[in-house]
Formats: C-alpha cells, sequence, structure tokens
C-alpha cells in the first residue's frame, strides 16, 4: 500500500460510476484526500501503534472494490446465513449494497435505514454536516481514506422517541477474487432525542482471501437516546480490519456497546465515546478471541467532557498459539466533568506459551470530584481450577476447554439481545471444541 | 476396596505422611481424625491424584489396580470422589453445564451415552431433593457467591450426580451450621450403598453423630496410630488427641510402630 498508487487510484475512482456524487459529496472526498496525501501511515515510533506494526499490510496492494461484485463472491454467499436476529437487515458484498439479500420489512414508524448512495442528494446536508464535524482525531490516515473512497454504506436515522424493537442489522461481507481487494464500509447513526434501538454491525469473511476492511462508524446520541450496540468481526484469517468508531453522546444519552474479534489477520479497531455532556452514560464490552499469527489491537477512549457522566468497560481476551493482542484503553476525565464514575477492566487469559498481549489502561484525570478504577490482568488457567475439574472425570484438555469457555463467558453473558447471545454461546462451544456444549447452546443455561 | 499400604508423602520437600496403613472394604463408612497438620487433608487429596505430593515410598491398591498411576481424571471415572475441603469457584460455568460435562465424561468412559439437557435436567432435579437444594443453584456459576455450607452442599450435590463408589470427604463438615450438617449427613447417608465406601476425613466429632462410622482411625502426625468403632471418636471428644499421643509414644518406645 502505497501513498501514490491510492493517490493514482483515486483519481480513477473519480472518473467511475461509483465515484461520482453531488458537489458536496465531491469536495468531501477531495479534502479527505488532501488530508491523506499530508498524513503518513502509523509506524511503530507512533505511541498508539506501538505493539502494531503495519508492514504485513503496507507491503501488500489493494484494489478498491467498488462496482459490481463479482459473481464468486455471491455464490460463496448462497448458504451463508447470518444470524438469526429476524429484524431488518442491510447486507453489502466487498462494500456494495445487494438489496436482494437485505431485508427492509420490519422497520417501525419513521425509522429510516437506507444505503447511503440512495441519498446522496436528499440526505446530503445531513451526512456532510455530521461528517465535516469530525475533528483532528477522527481524521487518522485510514479514515481519510475511507471518507475518499467510500462509495455506499448505511445511513440509519432514529426519530425522536421512536423505539426499534428488532434490531437493526448491517453486514459486511468481504472476499478478494482475483486481486487483493479493498473496502471503505461507512455508517452513520443518528439517534435522536429519547429514541431507543439496538444496532448489529458485522464484518464477515467468506473465505481465506486476502483482502482489507477499512470501516468508519459515527453515531451521533442526542439527548435522552439509549443505543445498543453489537459489532461481530469475523473476518477472514488472512485479512486486514481497521475501524474507526466514534460515539457522541449527548445529555442523558445511553451507550452500550459490545465488541467481538474472532477473525482477521491484522485487526485494529479504535473506539472514542465523546461524552459531550451531563449525565451520559457509556457501557463497552470486549472479548477477543485470538491463535495462530492472529494480531488484535483494540484502542478505546472515553472522553468526560461533562459532570455526572458514568462509564463502565470491560474487555477480556483469550490467546492461544502465537497470538498476539494489545489493550489500550484511555480515559480521559475534562476538568469540568465532576462526580464523573469511570471503571475500565481488562483481562486476558493466555493459553500458549507463546501467545502475548500488552495491556495499558490510561487515565487522564483533570477534575477533582471524580471517581475511577482500572485494572488489567493477564494470566494462565489456574491450576487448583483444573484440578477440580479433572477430579470430576474430565481429562486435562476437557478442564482446560470448559474454563476457557467460562472465561470468555462472562462477556457473553452481558449480551442483551437473546438470539444473539444464544448465537455466540454456541460459537463459543464450538470454537473451544466442546462436545457437550455444542448441542445444547440454546436449550439451557450456560 | 481400597488398600493402603506404608505410605509416604512429601509436599514441597517437607513429609508429611510417614507410612500409611489402611483398609477399606465395599459397604463400609471410615471416619479418620486428627488433630491440624496431622496429615489427614493430604491424605484426602492425595487419593484424589492432586499433582503437588510426591510418593515416597509404599502403594495405594483401588480394587486391585494401582492408584497412584491413574491420572485424576481416570480416578474419577473408575468412581473415586474427592469432596473438597474448600470447594473452587469457577466463574462462567453453570452448575450444571459443569455436572452435566463431568457426568457426560464419565458416561462416555463407560461406554454409555451422553445424556441431553433435557435427560440431564430430569436427573438433576431427583438429585437435587436428596440435598435439599432447590433450581435457583444449578444456573448460578460453581460455587460462586455460595456460602460455606452451600459449597459443602454442593460438594455432596456432585456426590449425588456422579455416584462414586469410593467417596472422601475432606473436612465436609467445617464451617457448617446444625442445618447445613444435619443436611449434608443425611445426604450422604441416603447415597450409602453396600457396594459403596466413604472415608470422612474430620476434625470434630460432631459429623460422626449423624454419619456412623464403622471405623475410626487417628492419625497423627502422618501416621495412623490408632483404630476403633464409633466410640473412638467420643473418647477423642471427651479427652482430645493428646491421650492418643501419649498411648502412642509408649507404645512406639521400644518397638517399631
Amino acid at each position: 500500500m502505497e501513498k501514490d498508487k491510492c493517490l493514482a487510484a483515486y483519481e480513477l475512482f473519480k472518473k467511475s460510476e461509483a465515484g461520482k456524487g453531488p458537489s458536496w459529496l465531491v469536495s468531501f472526498r477531495d479534502e479527505a484526500m488532501a488530508g491523506f496525501r499530508e498524513k503518513n501511515f502509523p509506524t511503530l515510533h507512533d505511541e498508539a501503534w506501538k505493539y502494531t506494526s503495519l508492514e504485513p499490510l503496507l507491503k501488500l496492494a489493494f484494489t478498491p472494490a467498488y462496482g459490481k461484485p463479482s459473481n464468486g463472491a455471491k455464490a460463496n454467499l448462497a448458504g451463508k446465513s447470518p444470524g438469526e436476529s429476524a429484524g431488518p437487515r442491510m447486507v453489502f458484498v466487498n462494500g456494495t449494497y445487494v438489496p436482494s439479500l437485505s431485508s427492509l420489512a420490519g422497520l417501525p414508524g419513521k425509522v429510516k435505514m437506507v444505503n447511503l448512495k440512495s441519498v446522496w442528494t436528499s440526505e446530503g446536508g445531513l451526512m456532510e454536516r455530521h461528517w465535516s464535524s469530525r475533528n483532528a482525531a477522527q481524521r487518522g490516515i485510514f479514515s481519510e481514506l475511507n471518507s475518499a473512497f467510500f462509495h455506499d454504506g448505511v445511513l440509519l436515522h432514529l426519530p425522536k422517541d421512536s423505539f426499534s424493537e428488532k434490531p437493526l442489522e448491517v453486514i459486511y461481507f468481504s472476499s478478494s477474487q482475483d486481486r487483493n481487494m479493498i473496502s471503505h464500509p461507512r455508517n452513520l447513526v443518528i439517534a435522536e432525542k429519547g429514541s431507543r434501538s439496538t444496532v448489529i454491525e458485522r464484518y464477515i469473511g467468506l473465505d481465506e482471501s486476502v483482502y482489507f476492511t477499512n470501516a468508519v462508524t459515527d453515531f451521533v446520541l442526542e439527548e435522552g437516546a439509549s443505543v445498543e450496540f453489537y459489532r461481530i468481526q469475523k473476518e477472514g484469517r488472512q485479512a486486514f480490519h481497521i475501524s474507526d468508531t466514534h460515539v457522541s453522546a449527548g445529555r442523558d444519552s445511553r451507550f452500550v456497546s459490545f465488541n467481538l474479534d474472532a477473525g482477521g489477520g491484522l485487526v485494529r479497531n479504535y473506539l472514542e465515546v465523546a461524552m459531550r455532556a451531563e449525565g451520559s452514560e457509556c457501557d463497552l464490552n470486549g472479548l477477543y478471541v485470538a491463535d495462530h499469527a492472529q494480531h488484535i489491537d483494540n484502542e478505546t477512549v472515553i472522553d468526560h467532557l461533562k459532570p455526572q457522566g458514568t462509564s463502565r468497560q470491560l474487555y477480556k481476551g483469550i490467546l492461544d498459539g502465537k497470538a498476539e493482542a494489545v489493550f489500550s484503553g484511555k480515559i480521559f476525565v475534562r476538568q469540568d466533568a465532576q462526580k464523573t464514575d469511570a471503571a475500565q477492566k481488562n483481562k486476558n487469559l493466555l493459553l500458549s506459551d507463546e501467545a502475548k498481549v500488552d495491556t495499558k489502561p490510561q487515565l487522564e484525570i483533570f477534575a477533582d470530584d471524580v471517581k475511577c478504577a482500572h485494572g488489567a490482568a493477564v494470566g494462565q488457567l489456574n491450576e487448583d481450577e483444573i484440578f477440580y475439574l479433572r477430579s470430576r472425570g474430565m481429562d486435562e484438555e476437557a478442564a482446560k476447554r470448559v474454563l476457557t469457555y467460562g472465561f470468555a463467558h462472562e462477556i457473553v453473558d452481558r449480551i442483551r439481545l437473546e438470539p444473539l447471545k444464544n448465537e455466540l454461546e454456541y460459537w463459543l462451544a464450538e470454537r473451544f471444541q466442546n462436545h457437550t456444549g455444542v448441542k445444547e447452546v440454546g436449550l439451557g443455561k450456560f | 476396596m481400597l488398600e493402603i499400604r506404608n505410605l509416604h508423602v512429601t509436599v514441597g520437600g517437607k513429609k508429611i505422611l510417614n507410612g500409611i496403613n489402611l483398609k477399606v472394604n465395599a459397604g463400609e463408612m471410615h471416619a479418620i481424625m486428627g488433630p491440624n497438620g496431622s496429615g489427614k487433608s493430604t491424605l484426602a487429596r492425595l487419593l484424589a491424584g492432586h499433582p503437588s505430593y510426591q510418593v515416597t515410598e509404599g502403594e495405594v491398591l483401588y480394587e486391585g489396580k494401582n492408584l497412584l498411576e491413574m491420572a485424576p481424571e481416570i480416578r474419577a471415572r473408575e468412581g473415586v470422589f474427592l469432596a473438597f475441603q474448600y470447594p473452587i469457584d469457577i466463574s462462567g460455568v453453570s452448575n450444571t453445564y459443569f455436572l452435566k460435562s463431568a457426568l457426560n465424561e464419565i458416561r462416555l468412559s463407560k461406554g454409555l451415552e451422553e445424556l441431553d439437557a433435557v435427560e440431564f435436567l430430569d436427573f438433576l432435579r431427583e438429585k437435587l431433593k436428596i440435598v435439599e437444594m432447590d433450581e435457583s443453584f444449578i444456573n448460578r456459576p460453581v460455587n460462586e457467591g455460595f456460602s460455606g455450607g452451600e459449597k459443602k452442599r454442593n460438594e455432596i450435590l456432585q456426590m449425588a450426580v456422579l455416584e462414586p463408589k469410593f467417596a472422601i470427604l475432606d473436612e465436609t463438615d467445617s464451617g457448617l451450621d446444625i442445618d447445613a450438617l444435619r443436611i449434608v449427613a443425611s445426604g450422604v447417608n441416603r447415597l450409602k450403598r453396600p457396594d459403596r465406601a466413604v472415608v470422612l476425613v474430620t476434625h470434630y466429632q460432631r459429623l460422626l453423630n449423624y454419619i456412623i462410622p464403622n471405623f475410626v482411625h487417628v492419625i497423627l502426625e502422618g501416621r495412623i496410630v490408632k483404630s476403633g468403632g464409633k466410640d473412638l471418636a467420643l473418647q477423642l471428644e471427651a479427652q482430645g488427641y493428646d491421650w492418643v499421643k501419649d498411648a502412642a509414644e509408649k507404645a512406639g518406645a521400644g518397638k517399631n510402630v
């Protein structure tokens, strides 16, 4: 991935069908490209990328995926059904919207869930307003690349006091055909005052091809809005996944998220919650499970800007083989943010001698009447626990599987959306190859 | 069923058991009593196969086979069960899941089919009655947030589910109030069978009012120094361990015990 090649690709993109759009969009893209040109890809010398080398990504060339999804990718899709959440669902393949695989039935009242391309003009003002207000921190080089090259995505607009009972789901499938493909999923969720909703984002690899998903998602929560957000990342083992998620939380709003990283060869997620007004609450949960040579890096930033905010965070990791994980959790408590109540925990389980985790909690507190706690732990399975299970007839391998499942389950148990919880419990049981467990998920409690 | 011959055991370089001899037959209930540090819990944990213990001399035969060579899970599948003195918390794993996994592992090793969730639940409900526990326990993570008494009852519940041939109860009475003690004892009594044996490891005589042993052994400094019937327990209660110690020393002077 070289900057010059990106610039050249951009010129081609602008001339293509996918690259056309209203003038505000063209300016927005040009500006992003200018930003991209000025910046450099992060290196190990950049504090935030200290433990994650982009070398494996940068040494490869990628071809933008705009245009029709190839039949090959579609063929793969037949027979893959996304989780059974039975709600409205938008499906993209290699960044292109596929209405035939999507379903917008059951969208409540005035809730708007549309692909960006179909509303470039009618919702242009809205999109431009939100995206142009992104600050410097939100314009990292990959985010700029997305802003220059994105050609579709999702706009989800939840009107005042609306209640979306069924989850609103977006799925991005990816697969490279003959060349390494890059796509730029882009999502904008606007939750108006008092609205309540559940949003699911899935990133799924259709095969083990090499591709690069460069995603950007923005949430805007107005006063009293409540959003439950589930992000399921199951990219292919050779895939690159870089994501940027920003949440602007308004007064008395509530943002609860659950992030699962199960796939990808090199993954880096950035999640920032800016608690802009009094009384906002956020609860961030994460589970990353990696083995072989996977590298999964999660950076989160919770920024308490105003008083009376509450934040909770629990991220857990399970690492096997030669996998590496990074967790960097920053909490800012600004001068005005009195009576902030923040707590963060990161726990990691290493199942092999070569697995590695770097965990870096950071607190920067500028107010004086606050409650802040943070903790990080890295450990292995407990010998006494293993013995206890063995003394009940489980062999050492089975005992380790059960204990590992138990470790992960603390996070999965927090999922409020029952069908998704069952789906992930099943996945967890299968992942740890528990033959007695797999059949039974969904029938009884784990 | 179980025969221990001249067993010497070290833990972390320290000699704890100094020549234990014990024979337990099917249908029998044995109590092993001793002061703190006498080695009784070491004996219990060793029989279950805890990896920390080194056997320096002696042997243990279980149904004629060398028990010491069997891995902990093999011993469990052969019907050996230890009710832990300090049961372990296993967060994130429900009691049901734990018990079903354990039972199915044992069933599989015997060539039996696994029980599915529905079959197991029915099976479990019957067992819950034995320890007077209600269904709320089965979905909670194993031992997490359980009181001392609940943890001990959970051990007996496991015993009821796994139906071992040879059960060792390691200070199952410690920390229990009278009600919990009664329930635990009642559970153990209900599990008695002519083809099963139980060894109770205990410090106090109290439990033995409820679970009547056939044999009582006193362990001191890693050796069984006296054996008798249930009255021996009453004597210990009245007179403490010192008189046994003195008697053992006198007997030992001039003679190898």
